[in-house]
């Protein structure tokens, strides 16, 4: 039973082993004593020497199953009829140019059309008639979810009216949250941050907007960077504003930001940080000093003695 | 230049017929012998691997990236070859290997139709073991699978997968085909 039991651990251990199926003599000689184990290493060596591929089809057989998994895939999103539909359409518009040009043109035509006429009983124009069952069902979704902020429309400009029967007539600006993937220098990615940065409404997303910003990258960029810094009503936008503008370097348009900064800004560790920024790139000692004394400012005790400590003036 | 499992599973997601085209080649023996432990005949097992691919083209979006496609399309296959069983448990085929494709003559004919009535009686006791146990053996025996990943597949412990294999072993033993008994009587 001893013997068994050490057998039987081999066994197990080579099944779920890679290595080659060896025996060592004392077991040899125990098998052919012990039928039971002689019976279970067979097993194990015949399984192990199995002809694996006997049973394989021949590569035209497996091309023949991917051929019908293929159609199958094919077949699957839509109806047999359509796929030979968008076929036999596929095959005309490259075989006559011209019918694909007459096409677009219907097509752009059909588009302008639904972009105005109103689907009789809703108030919705025929283009947004998709947006309109997308909405119904996300109405039905959002149905029990308690934190309304949870949903991905936001409804805006929102306006009521009783129409004749009895019907209300709602007006409102939707607008779907996206989320994708963009490459850094992508042009999109500029317009969205030029609108985040020159957007009021939350300060977290211009701060947000604002790290991502880098103002070597575009022009346009740069320039909304340089309004914030002068019209955010925030100090801690304009700071952040003041940081990125000064990491673009010494360009012209860089020092004159800094300066309108150090001549306007109500707060004194803004000019500060200007003052600061324009003696690290250099600056004409006399530009500066003529930014401090403008607009009656130059009285702030911090801003001079900084200033002799730079000595700059 | 071989392109990942991931890069090919990226396209087919984008639509590429090509990558998938790419990944079913990879794939199809090893779908075909999961199906076999199963299916027991080759037209039917054909066909179950053909369900299996249309099956992992319809989940190919649920595949987590960075974990090995090679399990995740065994458990696609075992899945669907559950399912099949269910199916067609009530007519299920009987026990079938394809013909030899060469004639042979003598010691050597003698030889072959004696190995091949050893893999008939194996493939019958295989068949007798639980689905479980079929499987375990199936992948690890014929597709020579690592012990890590057959016991990814079987969603249990490596140990748990040893044990598993063993007693599938043990009562592969202890199953005797009426041929086995003919042969012990006489």
């Amino acid at each position: 039973m001893k013997e068994c039991r050490k057998i039987h651990a081999h066994i197990r251990n080579l099944a779920a082993s890679q290595a080659p199926s060896a025996l060592p003599e004392a077991m040899r000689q125990h098998m052919r004593q012990c039928a039971g184990c002689r019976e279970l290493w067979q097993l194990h060596a015949r399984l192990a020497e199995v002809d694996r591929d006997a049973e394989f089809p021949s590569d035209e057989e497996f091309a023949g199953m991917r051929r019908a998994v293929r159609q199958r895939i094919q077949a699957r999103p839509r109806p047999a009829v359509r796929a030979s539909f968008w076929r036999d359409l596929d095959r005309l518009l490259r075989a006559h140019p011209a019918v694909t040009a007459i096409m677009a043109v219907i097509l752009l035509a059909g588009v302008f059309w639904l972009g105005r006429t109103t689907i009789p009983g809703t108030g919705v124009s025929g283009g947004e008639e998709w947006l309109l069952q997308d909405l119904q069902q996300h109405s039905g979704r959002i149905h029990d979810i308690r934190d309304m902020w949870d949903s991905p429309y936001v409804y805006s400009n929102v306006s009521f009216r009783t129409v004749a029967g009895g019907e209300l007539e709602v007006g409102f600006d939707v607008t779907r949250h996206v989320s994708l993937k963009v490459q850094r220098d992508s042009s999109l990615l500029k317009g969205i941050l030029i609108h985040a940065l020159l957007d009021s409404s939350t300060m977290g997303h211009r701060l947000e907007a604002m790290e991502m910003t880098d103002v070597a990258a575009d022009a346009r960029v740069r320039q909304a960077v340089i309004y914030t810094l002068h019209h955010d009503p925030e100090l801690a936008v304009r700071l952040k504003a003041l940081e990125v503008i000064a990491r673009g370097g010494p360009g012209p348009d860089v020092r004159a930001a800094l300066l309108g900064t150090l001549r306007q800004d109500t707060s004194v560790q803004m000019r500060l940080r200007a003052l600061e920024h324009l003696a690290a790139m250099e600056t004409d000692g006399q530009a500066i000093r003529e930014a401090i004394f403008s607009a009656g400012q130059a009285s702030d005790p911090a801003l001079w003695v900084r200033a002799q400590e730079l000595r700059m003036n | 230049m071989e392109f990942s499992d991931e890069k090919l599973i990226r396209e087919s997601l984008a639509g590429s017929a090509v990558a998938f085209e790419e990944l079913m080649c990879r794939y199809q023996r090893l779908v075909f012998k999961i199906a076999f432990a199963y299916a027991r005949n080759r037209d039917a097992t054909l066909d179950l691997t053909q369900d299996v691919f249309v099956k992992v083209h319809r989940k190919l979006a649920t595949f987590r990236m960075g974990s090995s496609f090679r399990v995740w399309v065994s458990r696609v296959a075992a899945n669907e070859a559950l399912n099949w069983l269910c199916r067609h448990r009530d007519h299920l085929p009987v026990d079938d290997l394809p013909p030899d494709r060469m004639p042979a003559a003598g010691a050597e004919q003698e030889r072959r139709l004696m190995e091949r009535e050893r893999q008939r009686e194996l493939f019958r006791r295989l068949a007798k073991l639980s689905r479980r146990q079929r499987l375990a053996v199936t992948l690890r025996y014929f597709e020579e699978m690592p012990i890590g990943e057959l016991a990814v597949v079987l969603r249990c412990s490596e140990g748990t997968a040893r044990n598993l294999l063993f007693r599938s072993l043990q009562k592969m033993r202890e199953l005797k085909s009426p041929l086995t008994r003919v042969e012990e009587i006489r």
